[in-house]
């Protein structure tokens, strides 16, 4: 490719820039586009709202509920026709919502979005964390314009690049999501702040970086010089080409999962973030990372992925063991779920790395299933720390005697975690195991015992936080306030129904799957 | 189809209600919430009994989805699905499960009055026997596996039930994390069979113990093969039946509430993992070296158990010890063949157990400590208890006519026909020893005078209320009893109706395994007498235990196990292995991490140096830019090494 070829196809390309096949397809209710750009009008608002007394402080985080509310709200909907109305009768894979707008035209950029199978239980997952992070952070009390303010730019870059059929534009919402949670971190964050802000920024550019070159190393050399996600995934490219480009994707979206040893920002951002932020983190923004696997690592790259399938698995079983025992010598409660974290993503890389369709499956509910249990783990962390002020495992014991709501749902949760089933989290990973130990034997049985391991650092930490004698210092706990109950339990309901009933949902990711694995077995 | 078989979800579902309606409206209130567990399991029990005597009059094999839990998990080619199975095994153990839980609850109303979590213990006693019901009445291995974490759940939260004493609350824990021990293998070997058998299934459910039964048998999977398949699914049965090595959870187990060591330490529960066994029998026999090695593991675990038991002061340990032992010979027996013998000693063995239990916390409610020298002559002052406890206590130490010789003999047959000495060897051991720890606790709790303790009144011991007794009474009878179901050579005897392969023909009776079986037995039963009968004491026990001082303390240590693994696993691999990564992580990983970005740092400090305003400062740069583009239009170019990346030369 030289330069004047380039400049002649960018004339060439400006006045047919209208009529690229797909553009301004849609014309129905804009969906995806509400749920996505709502938030942005929630921040504009906020922006003008005055913020001097404690009642300007209500009005802002009443407004920043209602926009993370209703773009909740909207994909609910959008889930109930598609799942309980659609499913299996007018709907049986692809797209759905489309939004296709000319957009940058010249360089066969759309504004492009869309949802199928892989992307809609994601954005359910940060629509619905977005809403309880803003209600875990009513007591926010800092600068608290500019945090509701963050909160709903981040909210954009999130449920943006879960929506985006554009590359271009996943990249862009992708770059949209960083500055505000490093901001948050900084700002908001524990002692360490400014360590673990910085240490996630430079992390997160790195990955960035790698994401640019992939998405132009791509653009130029793919041969389809489009963005369009669709057209890209059907593309063949020679294995060489193929391969490189796949590691350079992966690289993103390992740091961001996080993969061992990319992981140790981790850790650390999670442990200082505020509490709605290590929920959202935790909860959706390593999602990203195993969305971008998906959809882009296998869904592009088959071939590839096919080919590196043992190194991906040796990175996951690492990543599994490795978080796991290292949660198991943790003393912060908030680092040892943050460690607990690696270990789970470990199986979604698991997953991955298998490439059946059961598998693959399970990597999708497990995002899922991670992002609620995981979520709901660091707001039960952060509910404890507003009242003890310590996170320290050894410092506290016997809590249960004060708290019994915050006990019950801990345990709950933990339980959750370790992959009980009747709770979400099991699914996943006996879709996971299921599927995977068909292509790696000796790697799912080393894996499996990352199940033995969370039960021994959750069970562990139960016994030494909540049972055992009252220690004095904690005599004069209270438990949690109506507000935190609703979302705590809220959060806790549906990990357990989607646990006993993920018929549905797993049907519907296996509409956007089957494709995927047909394309594995023909490559 | 009809009913009763028709009615078997209500079975599984009525539990369940029961334990979301205390949960969710009747918390408060402690009477109603009781009572309706007991009314939710007799229900449950009765359509139980019907399904039995169903299958009694006409054996017949049943299964069918569980509503809408059938397509649990149904796309592509995959079906993972939740059902009801009906055949003389699954209604036996219904039956039984049913039963005990019933008469749990209703002792628990006097056991457990006025103790704090009253309706959270009734509450975790009907999800315990939804999930055990879920587990028995499954029809494939996805179902087992959620019954089975389920029930290992629930006995967490029951051990757990004092939660504020540390040792319960340790107990608790140990008891999930070493049977996930177990568990884990037991995963990856549903995971192998689902791989070697899915797409064979024949318009079955994935994983569906019917279906897979004959594809054992057809050849796609080698005799290895088989044998780590049966070996891995063993795993899960070594974890939850608490066998050697996994069996140092149990005795722990007995930190709680003494009816739920009857319900789910002895009775229900901890034979799943023989139930297992039994239920995927067909893998086992078709790899005869597997069968080799479940009759090793239970052969070694019922001794070991058996000669742990007579060292044991607490009186729940070592009933807790006796039932290791017991589930030892349940296992020996399916491993030498003797199905049925094993499933029967399953069923008689459910009965006398929870009666021994259940009497020792009716003693222990009398006398308010677990230790047996702190007990003794309690025998003139709580009748009923004593006569149910000497049943009991007849029937595990397998003295004809009691149920458990009927169930011990069939087993002992079986042992005595592989003519394997070392097999025999142990089966006598076993017998031996059960009959010594039986009546050395009996003798020393229920005969000879009080012991003298502080601030205690042996007068005030008086006999338990109707809620205990009855029960009592109604388990001594089955205990006394049941065993007549099973006589060896009846033509319609358990082992008719409940069998593996062929319909069997009625076997001869084996009258050498009868009369050394009950030879050996009386002769324990003798040795404890003289060592602790008072009135016919011929040797002192502390002595003989001073002179054996190495050997009792080995007994009493339970072999030392615990400290072993303490020191070994605990201490010495997963939290050694822990520290190591967090170490790993935050010297090794962060100091590339860190010293990246101070590198950074310092690298735009010098950068910035380079911006100095000198013209040859930039004409250097310069002439090196010039130098880096050629350099990399030679590598990079069409006929450079990395022109793949490039494409410049496509």
């Amino acid at each position: 490719m030289n330069l004047p070829a380039l400049v002649g196809q960018l004339g060439a390309a400006i006045p047919s820039g209208a009529t690229v096949p797909g553009a301004n397809s849609s014309f129905g209710f804009p969906l995806l586009s509400l749920i996505v750009w709502l938030p942005l009008v929630g921040a504009l608002v906020i922006l003008m709202l005055p913020n001097r007394s404690e009642n300007d402080h209500g009005r802002i985080k009443n407004v920043a509920l209602v926009f993370t509310f209703i773009p909740f709200f909207l994909t609910l909907i959008a889930v109930y026709v598609t799942v309980f109305i659609d499913l299996g009768v007018s709907y049986s894979g692809g797209f759905r919502y489309e939004e296709n707008y000319n957009w940058l035209g010249v360089f066969g950029a759309q504004y492009h979005v869309g949802v199928d199978g892989i992307s809609l239980p994601l954005v359910l997952l940060s629509t619905l964390l977005f809403f309880v992070a803003t209600m875990a952070s009513l007591n926010t009390k800092t600068r608290v314009k500019e945090y509701f303010f963050l909160l709903l730019v981040l909210d954009i870059g999130v449920t943006g690049v879960f929506t985006a059929m554009d590359l271009l534009l996943f990249f862009i919402f992708w770059e949209i999501e960083l500055i505000p949670m490093f901001l948050l971190i900084l700002i908001w964050g524990g002692k360490r702040r400014v360590y673990a802000a910085w240490k996630f920024l430079l992390y997160t550019i790195a990955a960035s970086a790698a994401l640019l070159l992939a998405i132009l190393v791509l653009y130029f050399k793919g041969g389809a010089h489009t963005f369009d996600m669709t057209v890209l995934s059907q593309s063949h490219l020679a294995p060489a080409l193929g391969g490189t480009l796949f590691w350079l994707f992966f690289l993103c979206f390992a740091i961001k999962l996080p993969v061992w040893p990319l992981h140790t920002w981790l850790p650390d951002a999670h442990v200082e973030a505020p509490t709605a932020m290590s929920v959202l983190l935790a909860g959706v923004l390593l999602k990203m990372g195993g969305y971008g696997m998906i959809r882009i690592c296998v869904g592009f790259f088959p071939a590839a992925a096919k080919y590196y399938s043992l190194a991906i698995l040796t990175l996951a079983v690492i990543g599994i063991l490795w978080g796991g025992f290292a949660a198991l010598a943790q003393d912060d409660m908030k680092r040892m779920v943050a460690y607990s974290s690696v270990s789970h993503m470990g199986f979604v890389l698991l997953g991955i790395s298998a490439l059946t369709p059961l598998a693959l499956n399970g990597a999708v509910f497990q995002l899922f299933a991670h992002g609620i249990v995981t979520g709901s783990l660091f707001l039960l962390v952060g509910l404890v720390y507003d009242r003890a002020h310590t996170r320290s495992i050894s410092e506290l014991g016997g809590l249960a005697q004060r708290m019994p709501y915050l006990t019950v749902a801990w345990v709950i949760g933990a339980l959750a975690s370790v992959g009980l089933p009747g709770f979400v989290g099991f699914v996943a990973e006996f879709e996971i195991f299921l599927g995977s130990y068909g292509a790696h034997h000796i790697g799912t049985l080393l894996a499996v015992f990352g199940v033995v391991l969370s039960a021994g650092y959750l069970l562990w930490m139960l016994e030494r936080v909540f049972f055992g004698p009252l220690k004095e210092a904690w005599a004069k706990l209270k438990d949690p306030t109506a507000i935190e109950l609703f979302y705590m339990y809220g959060m806790l309901a549906i990990v357990f129904l989607t646990g006993v009933l993920p018929g549905k949902l797993t049907q519907l990711i296996d509409y956007a799957i089957a494709p995927l694995t047909q394309r594995l077995g023909g490559s | 189809m009809a009913a009763p078989y028709s009615l078997m979800y209500l079975i599984v579902l009525l539990p369940l209600v029961a334990f979301a309606v205390m949960f969710g409206l009747t918390y408060e209130n402690k009477r109603v919430s009781a009572w309706l567990g007991i009314l939710a399991v007799a229900g449950a029990d009765v359509i139980s009994i019907w399904a039995l005597i169903s299958e009694l009059q006409k054996p017949i094999h049943i299964q069918y989805g569980l509503g809408p839990f059938s397509d649990f998990l149904r796309f592509a080619d995959v079906h993972f699905s939740l059902g009801i199975l009906a055949d003389p095994l699954s209604a036996m153990m219904v039956v039984v499960v049913c039963s005990v839980s019933l008469l749990v609850q209703v002792y628990s109303l006097e056991y457990m009055k006025g103790e704090e979590g009253f309706v959270r213990y009734y509450a975790f006693i009907s999800l315990f026997t939804f999930s055990m019901l879920l587990l028995v009445l499954s029809t494939n291995y996805f179902q087992t596996y959620i019954g089975w974490e389920l029930v290992g759940v629930c006995s967490y939260l029951l051990i757990g039930h004092y939660f504020k004493r540390p040792a319960a609350a340790a107990a608790a824990k140990k008891a999930f994390i070493v049977t996930r021990f177990g568990d884990f293998p037991f995963f990856v070997g549903i995971a192998f069979i689902f791989f070697r058998f899915h797409g064979h299934m024949g318009g079955a459910a994935d994983l569906d113990f019917y279906a897979i039964s004959p594809l054992y048998h057809a050849g796609l999977v080698s005799q290895g093969g088989l044998f780590v398949m049966a070996m891995l699914i063993f795993s899960g049965a070594v974890g939850k039946s608490a066998q050697f090595p996994l069996h140092v959870w149990l005795p722990d187990a007995m930190e709680g509430p003494t009816p739920i060591s009857a319900l789910i330490h002895a009775a229900t529960m901890v034979v799943a993992g023989v139930y297992l066994v039994a239920r995927t029998y067909p893998l086992f026999a078709a790899n005869p070296t597997s069968l080799v090695v479940v009759a090793s593991l239970g052969a070694l675990t019922s001794v070991m158990a058996a000669i742990w038991a007579v060292a044991q002061d607490d009186i729940k340990r070592v009933i807790a010890y006796s039932t290791l032992s017991h589930l030892g010979l349940m296992m020996f027996g399916l491993g030498v063949g003797a199905y049925s013998a094993a499933m029967f000693h399953l069923f008689t063995h459910a009965w006398f157990k929870a009666l021994l239990f259940l009497g020792a916390g009716s003693v222990i409610h009398g006398v308010h400590t677990q230790n047996i020298w702190e007990m003794g002559g309690v025998g003139k002052r709580m009748k009923i208890t004593t006569w149910c406890v000497a049943i009991g206590s007849f029937s595990a130490a397998g003295i004809i006519p009691f149920s458990g010789f009927w169930s011990k003999d069939g087993i002992m047959a079986s042992v005595f026909a592989t003519a394997n000495p070392v097999f025999i060897a142990a089966a006598i051991v076993i017998t031996f020893f059960s009959a010594l720890y039986t009546f050395r606790l009996f003798f020393v709790v229920f005969t000879g005078e009080p012991a003298r303790r502080r601030a205690f009144d042996p007068k005030k011991i008086h006999e338990s209320g109707a809620y205990i007794t009855v029960p009592l009474i109604v388990l001594a009878v089955l205990a006394a009893f049941i065993g007549f179901t099973g006589l060896p050579g009846s033509k319609q005897g358990f082992g008719q109706f409940i069998f593996f392969g062929k319909h069997p023909e009625v076997e001869a009776i084996n009258y050498i395994a009868i009369g050394v079986s009950l030879v050996v037995a009386l002769v324990g039963v003798t040795v404890a007498a003289l060592f602790y009968w008072p009135r016919f004491q011929r040797f002192s026990a502390p002595a003989f235990n001073a002179r054996y001082a190495r050997h009792y303390d080995w007994s009493h240590n339970k072999g030392y196990f615990d400290e072993i693994y303490q020191a070994l696993f605990v201490r010495g691999l997963v939290l050694r292995a822990g520290q190591a990564t967090a170490w790993f992580d935050k010297n090794i990983v962060d100091y590339f991490v860190d010293g990246l970005a101070d590198g950074y740092q310092l690298a735009s400090e010098r950068l910035r140096r380079l911006q100095g305003g000198r013209v040859q400062g930039y004409a250097i740069g310069l002439f090196a830019g010039v130098v880096a583009i050629a350099v990399v239009a030679l590598v990079f170019g069409s006929s450079g090494p990395l022109s793949v990346v490039s494409g410049v030369g496509r």
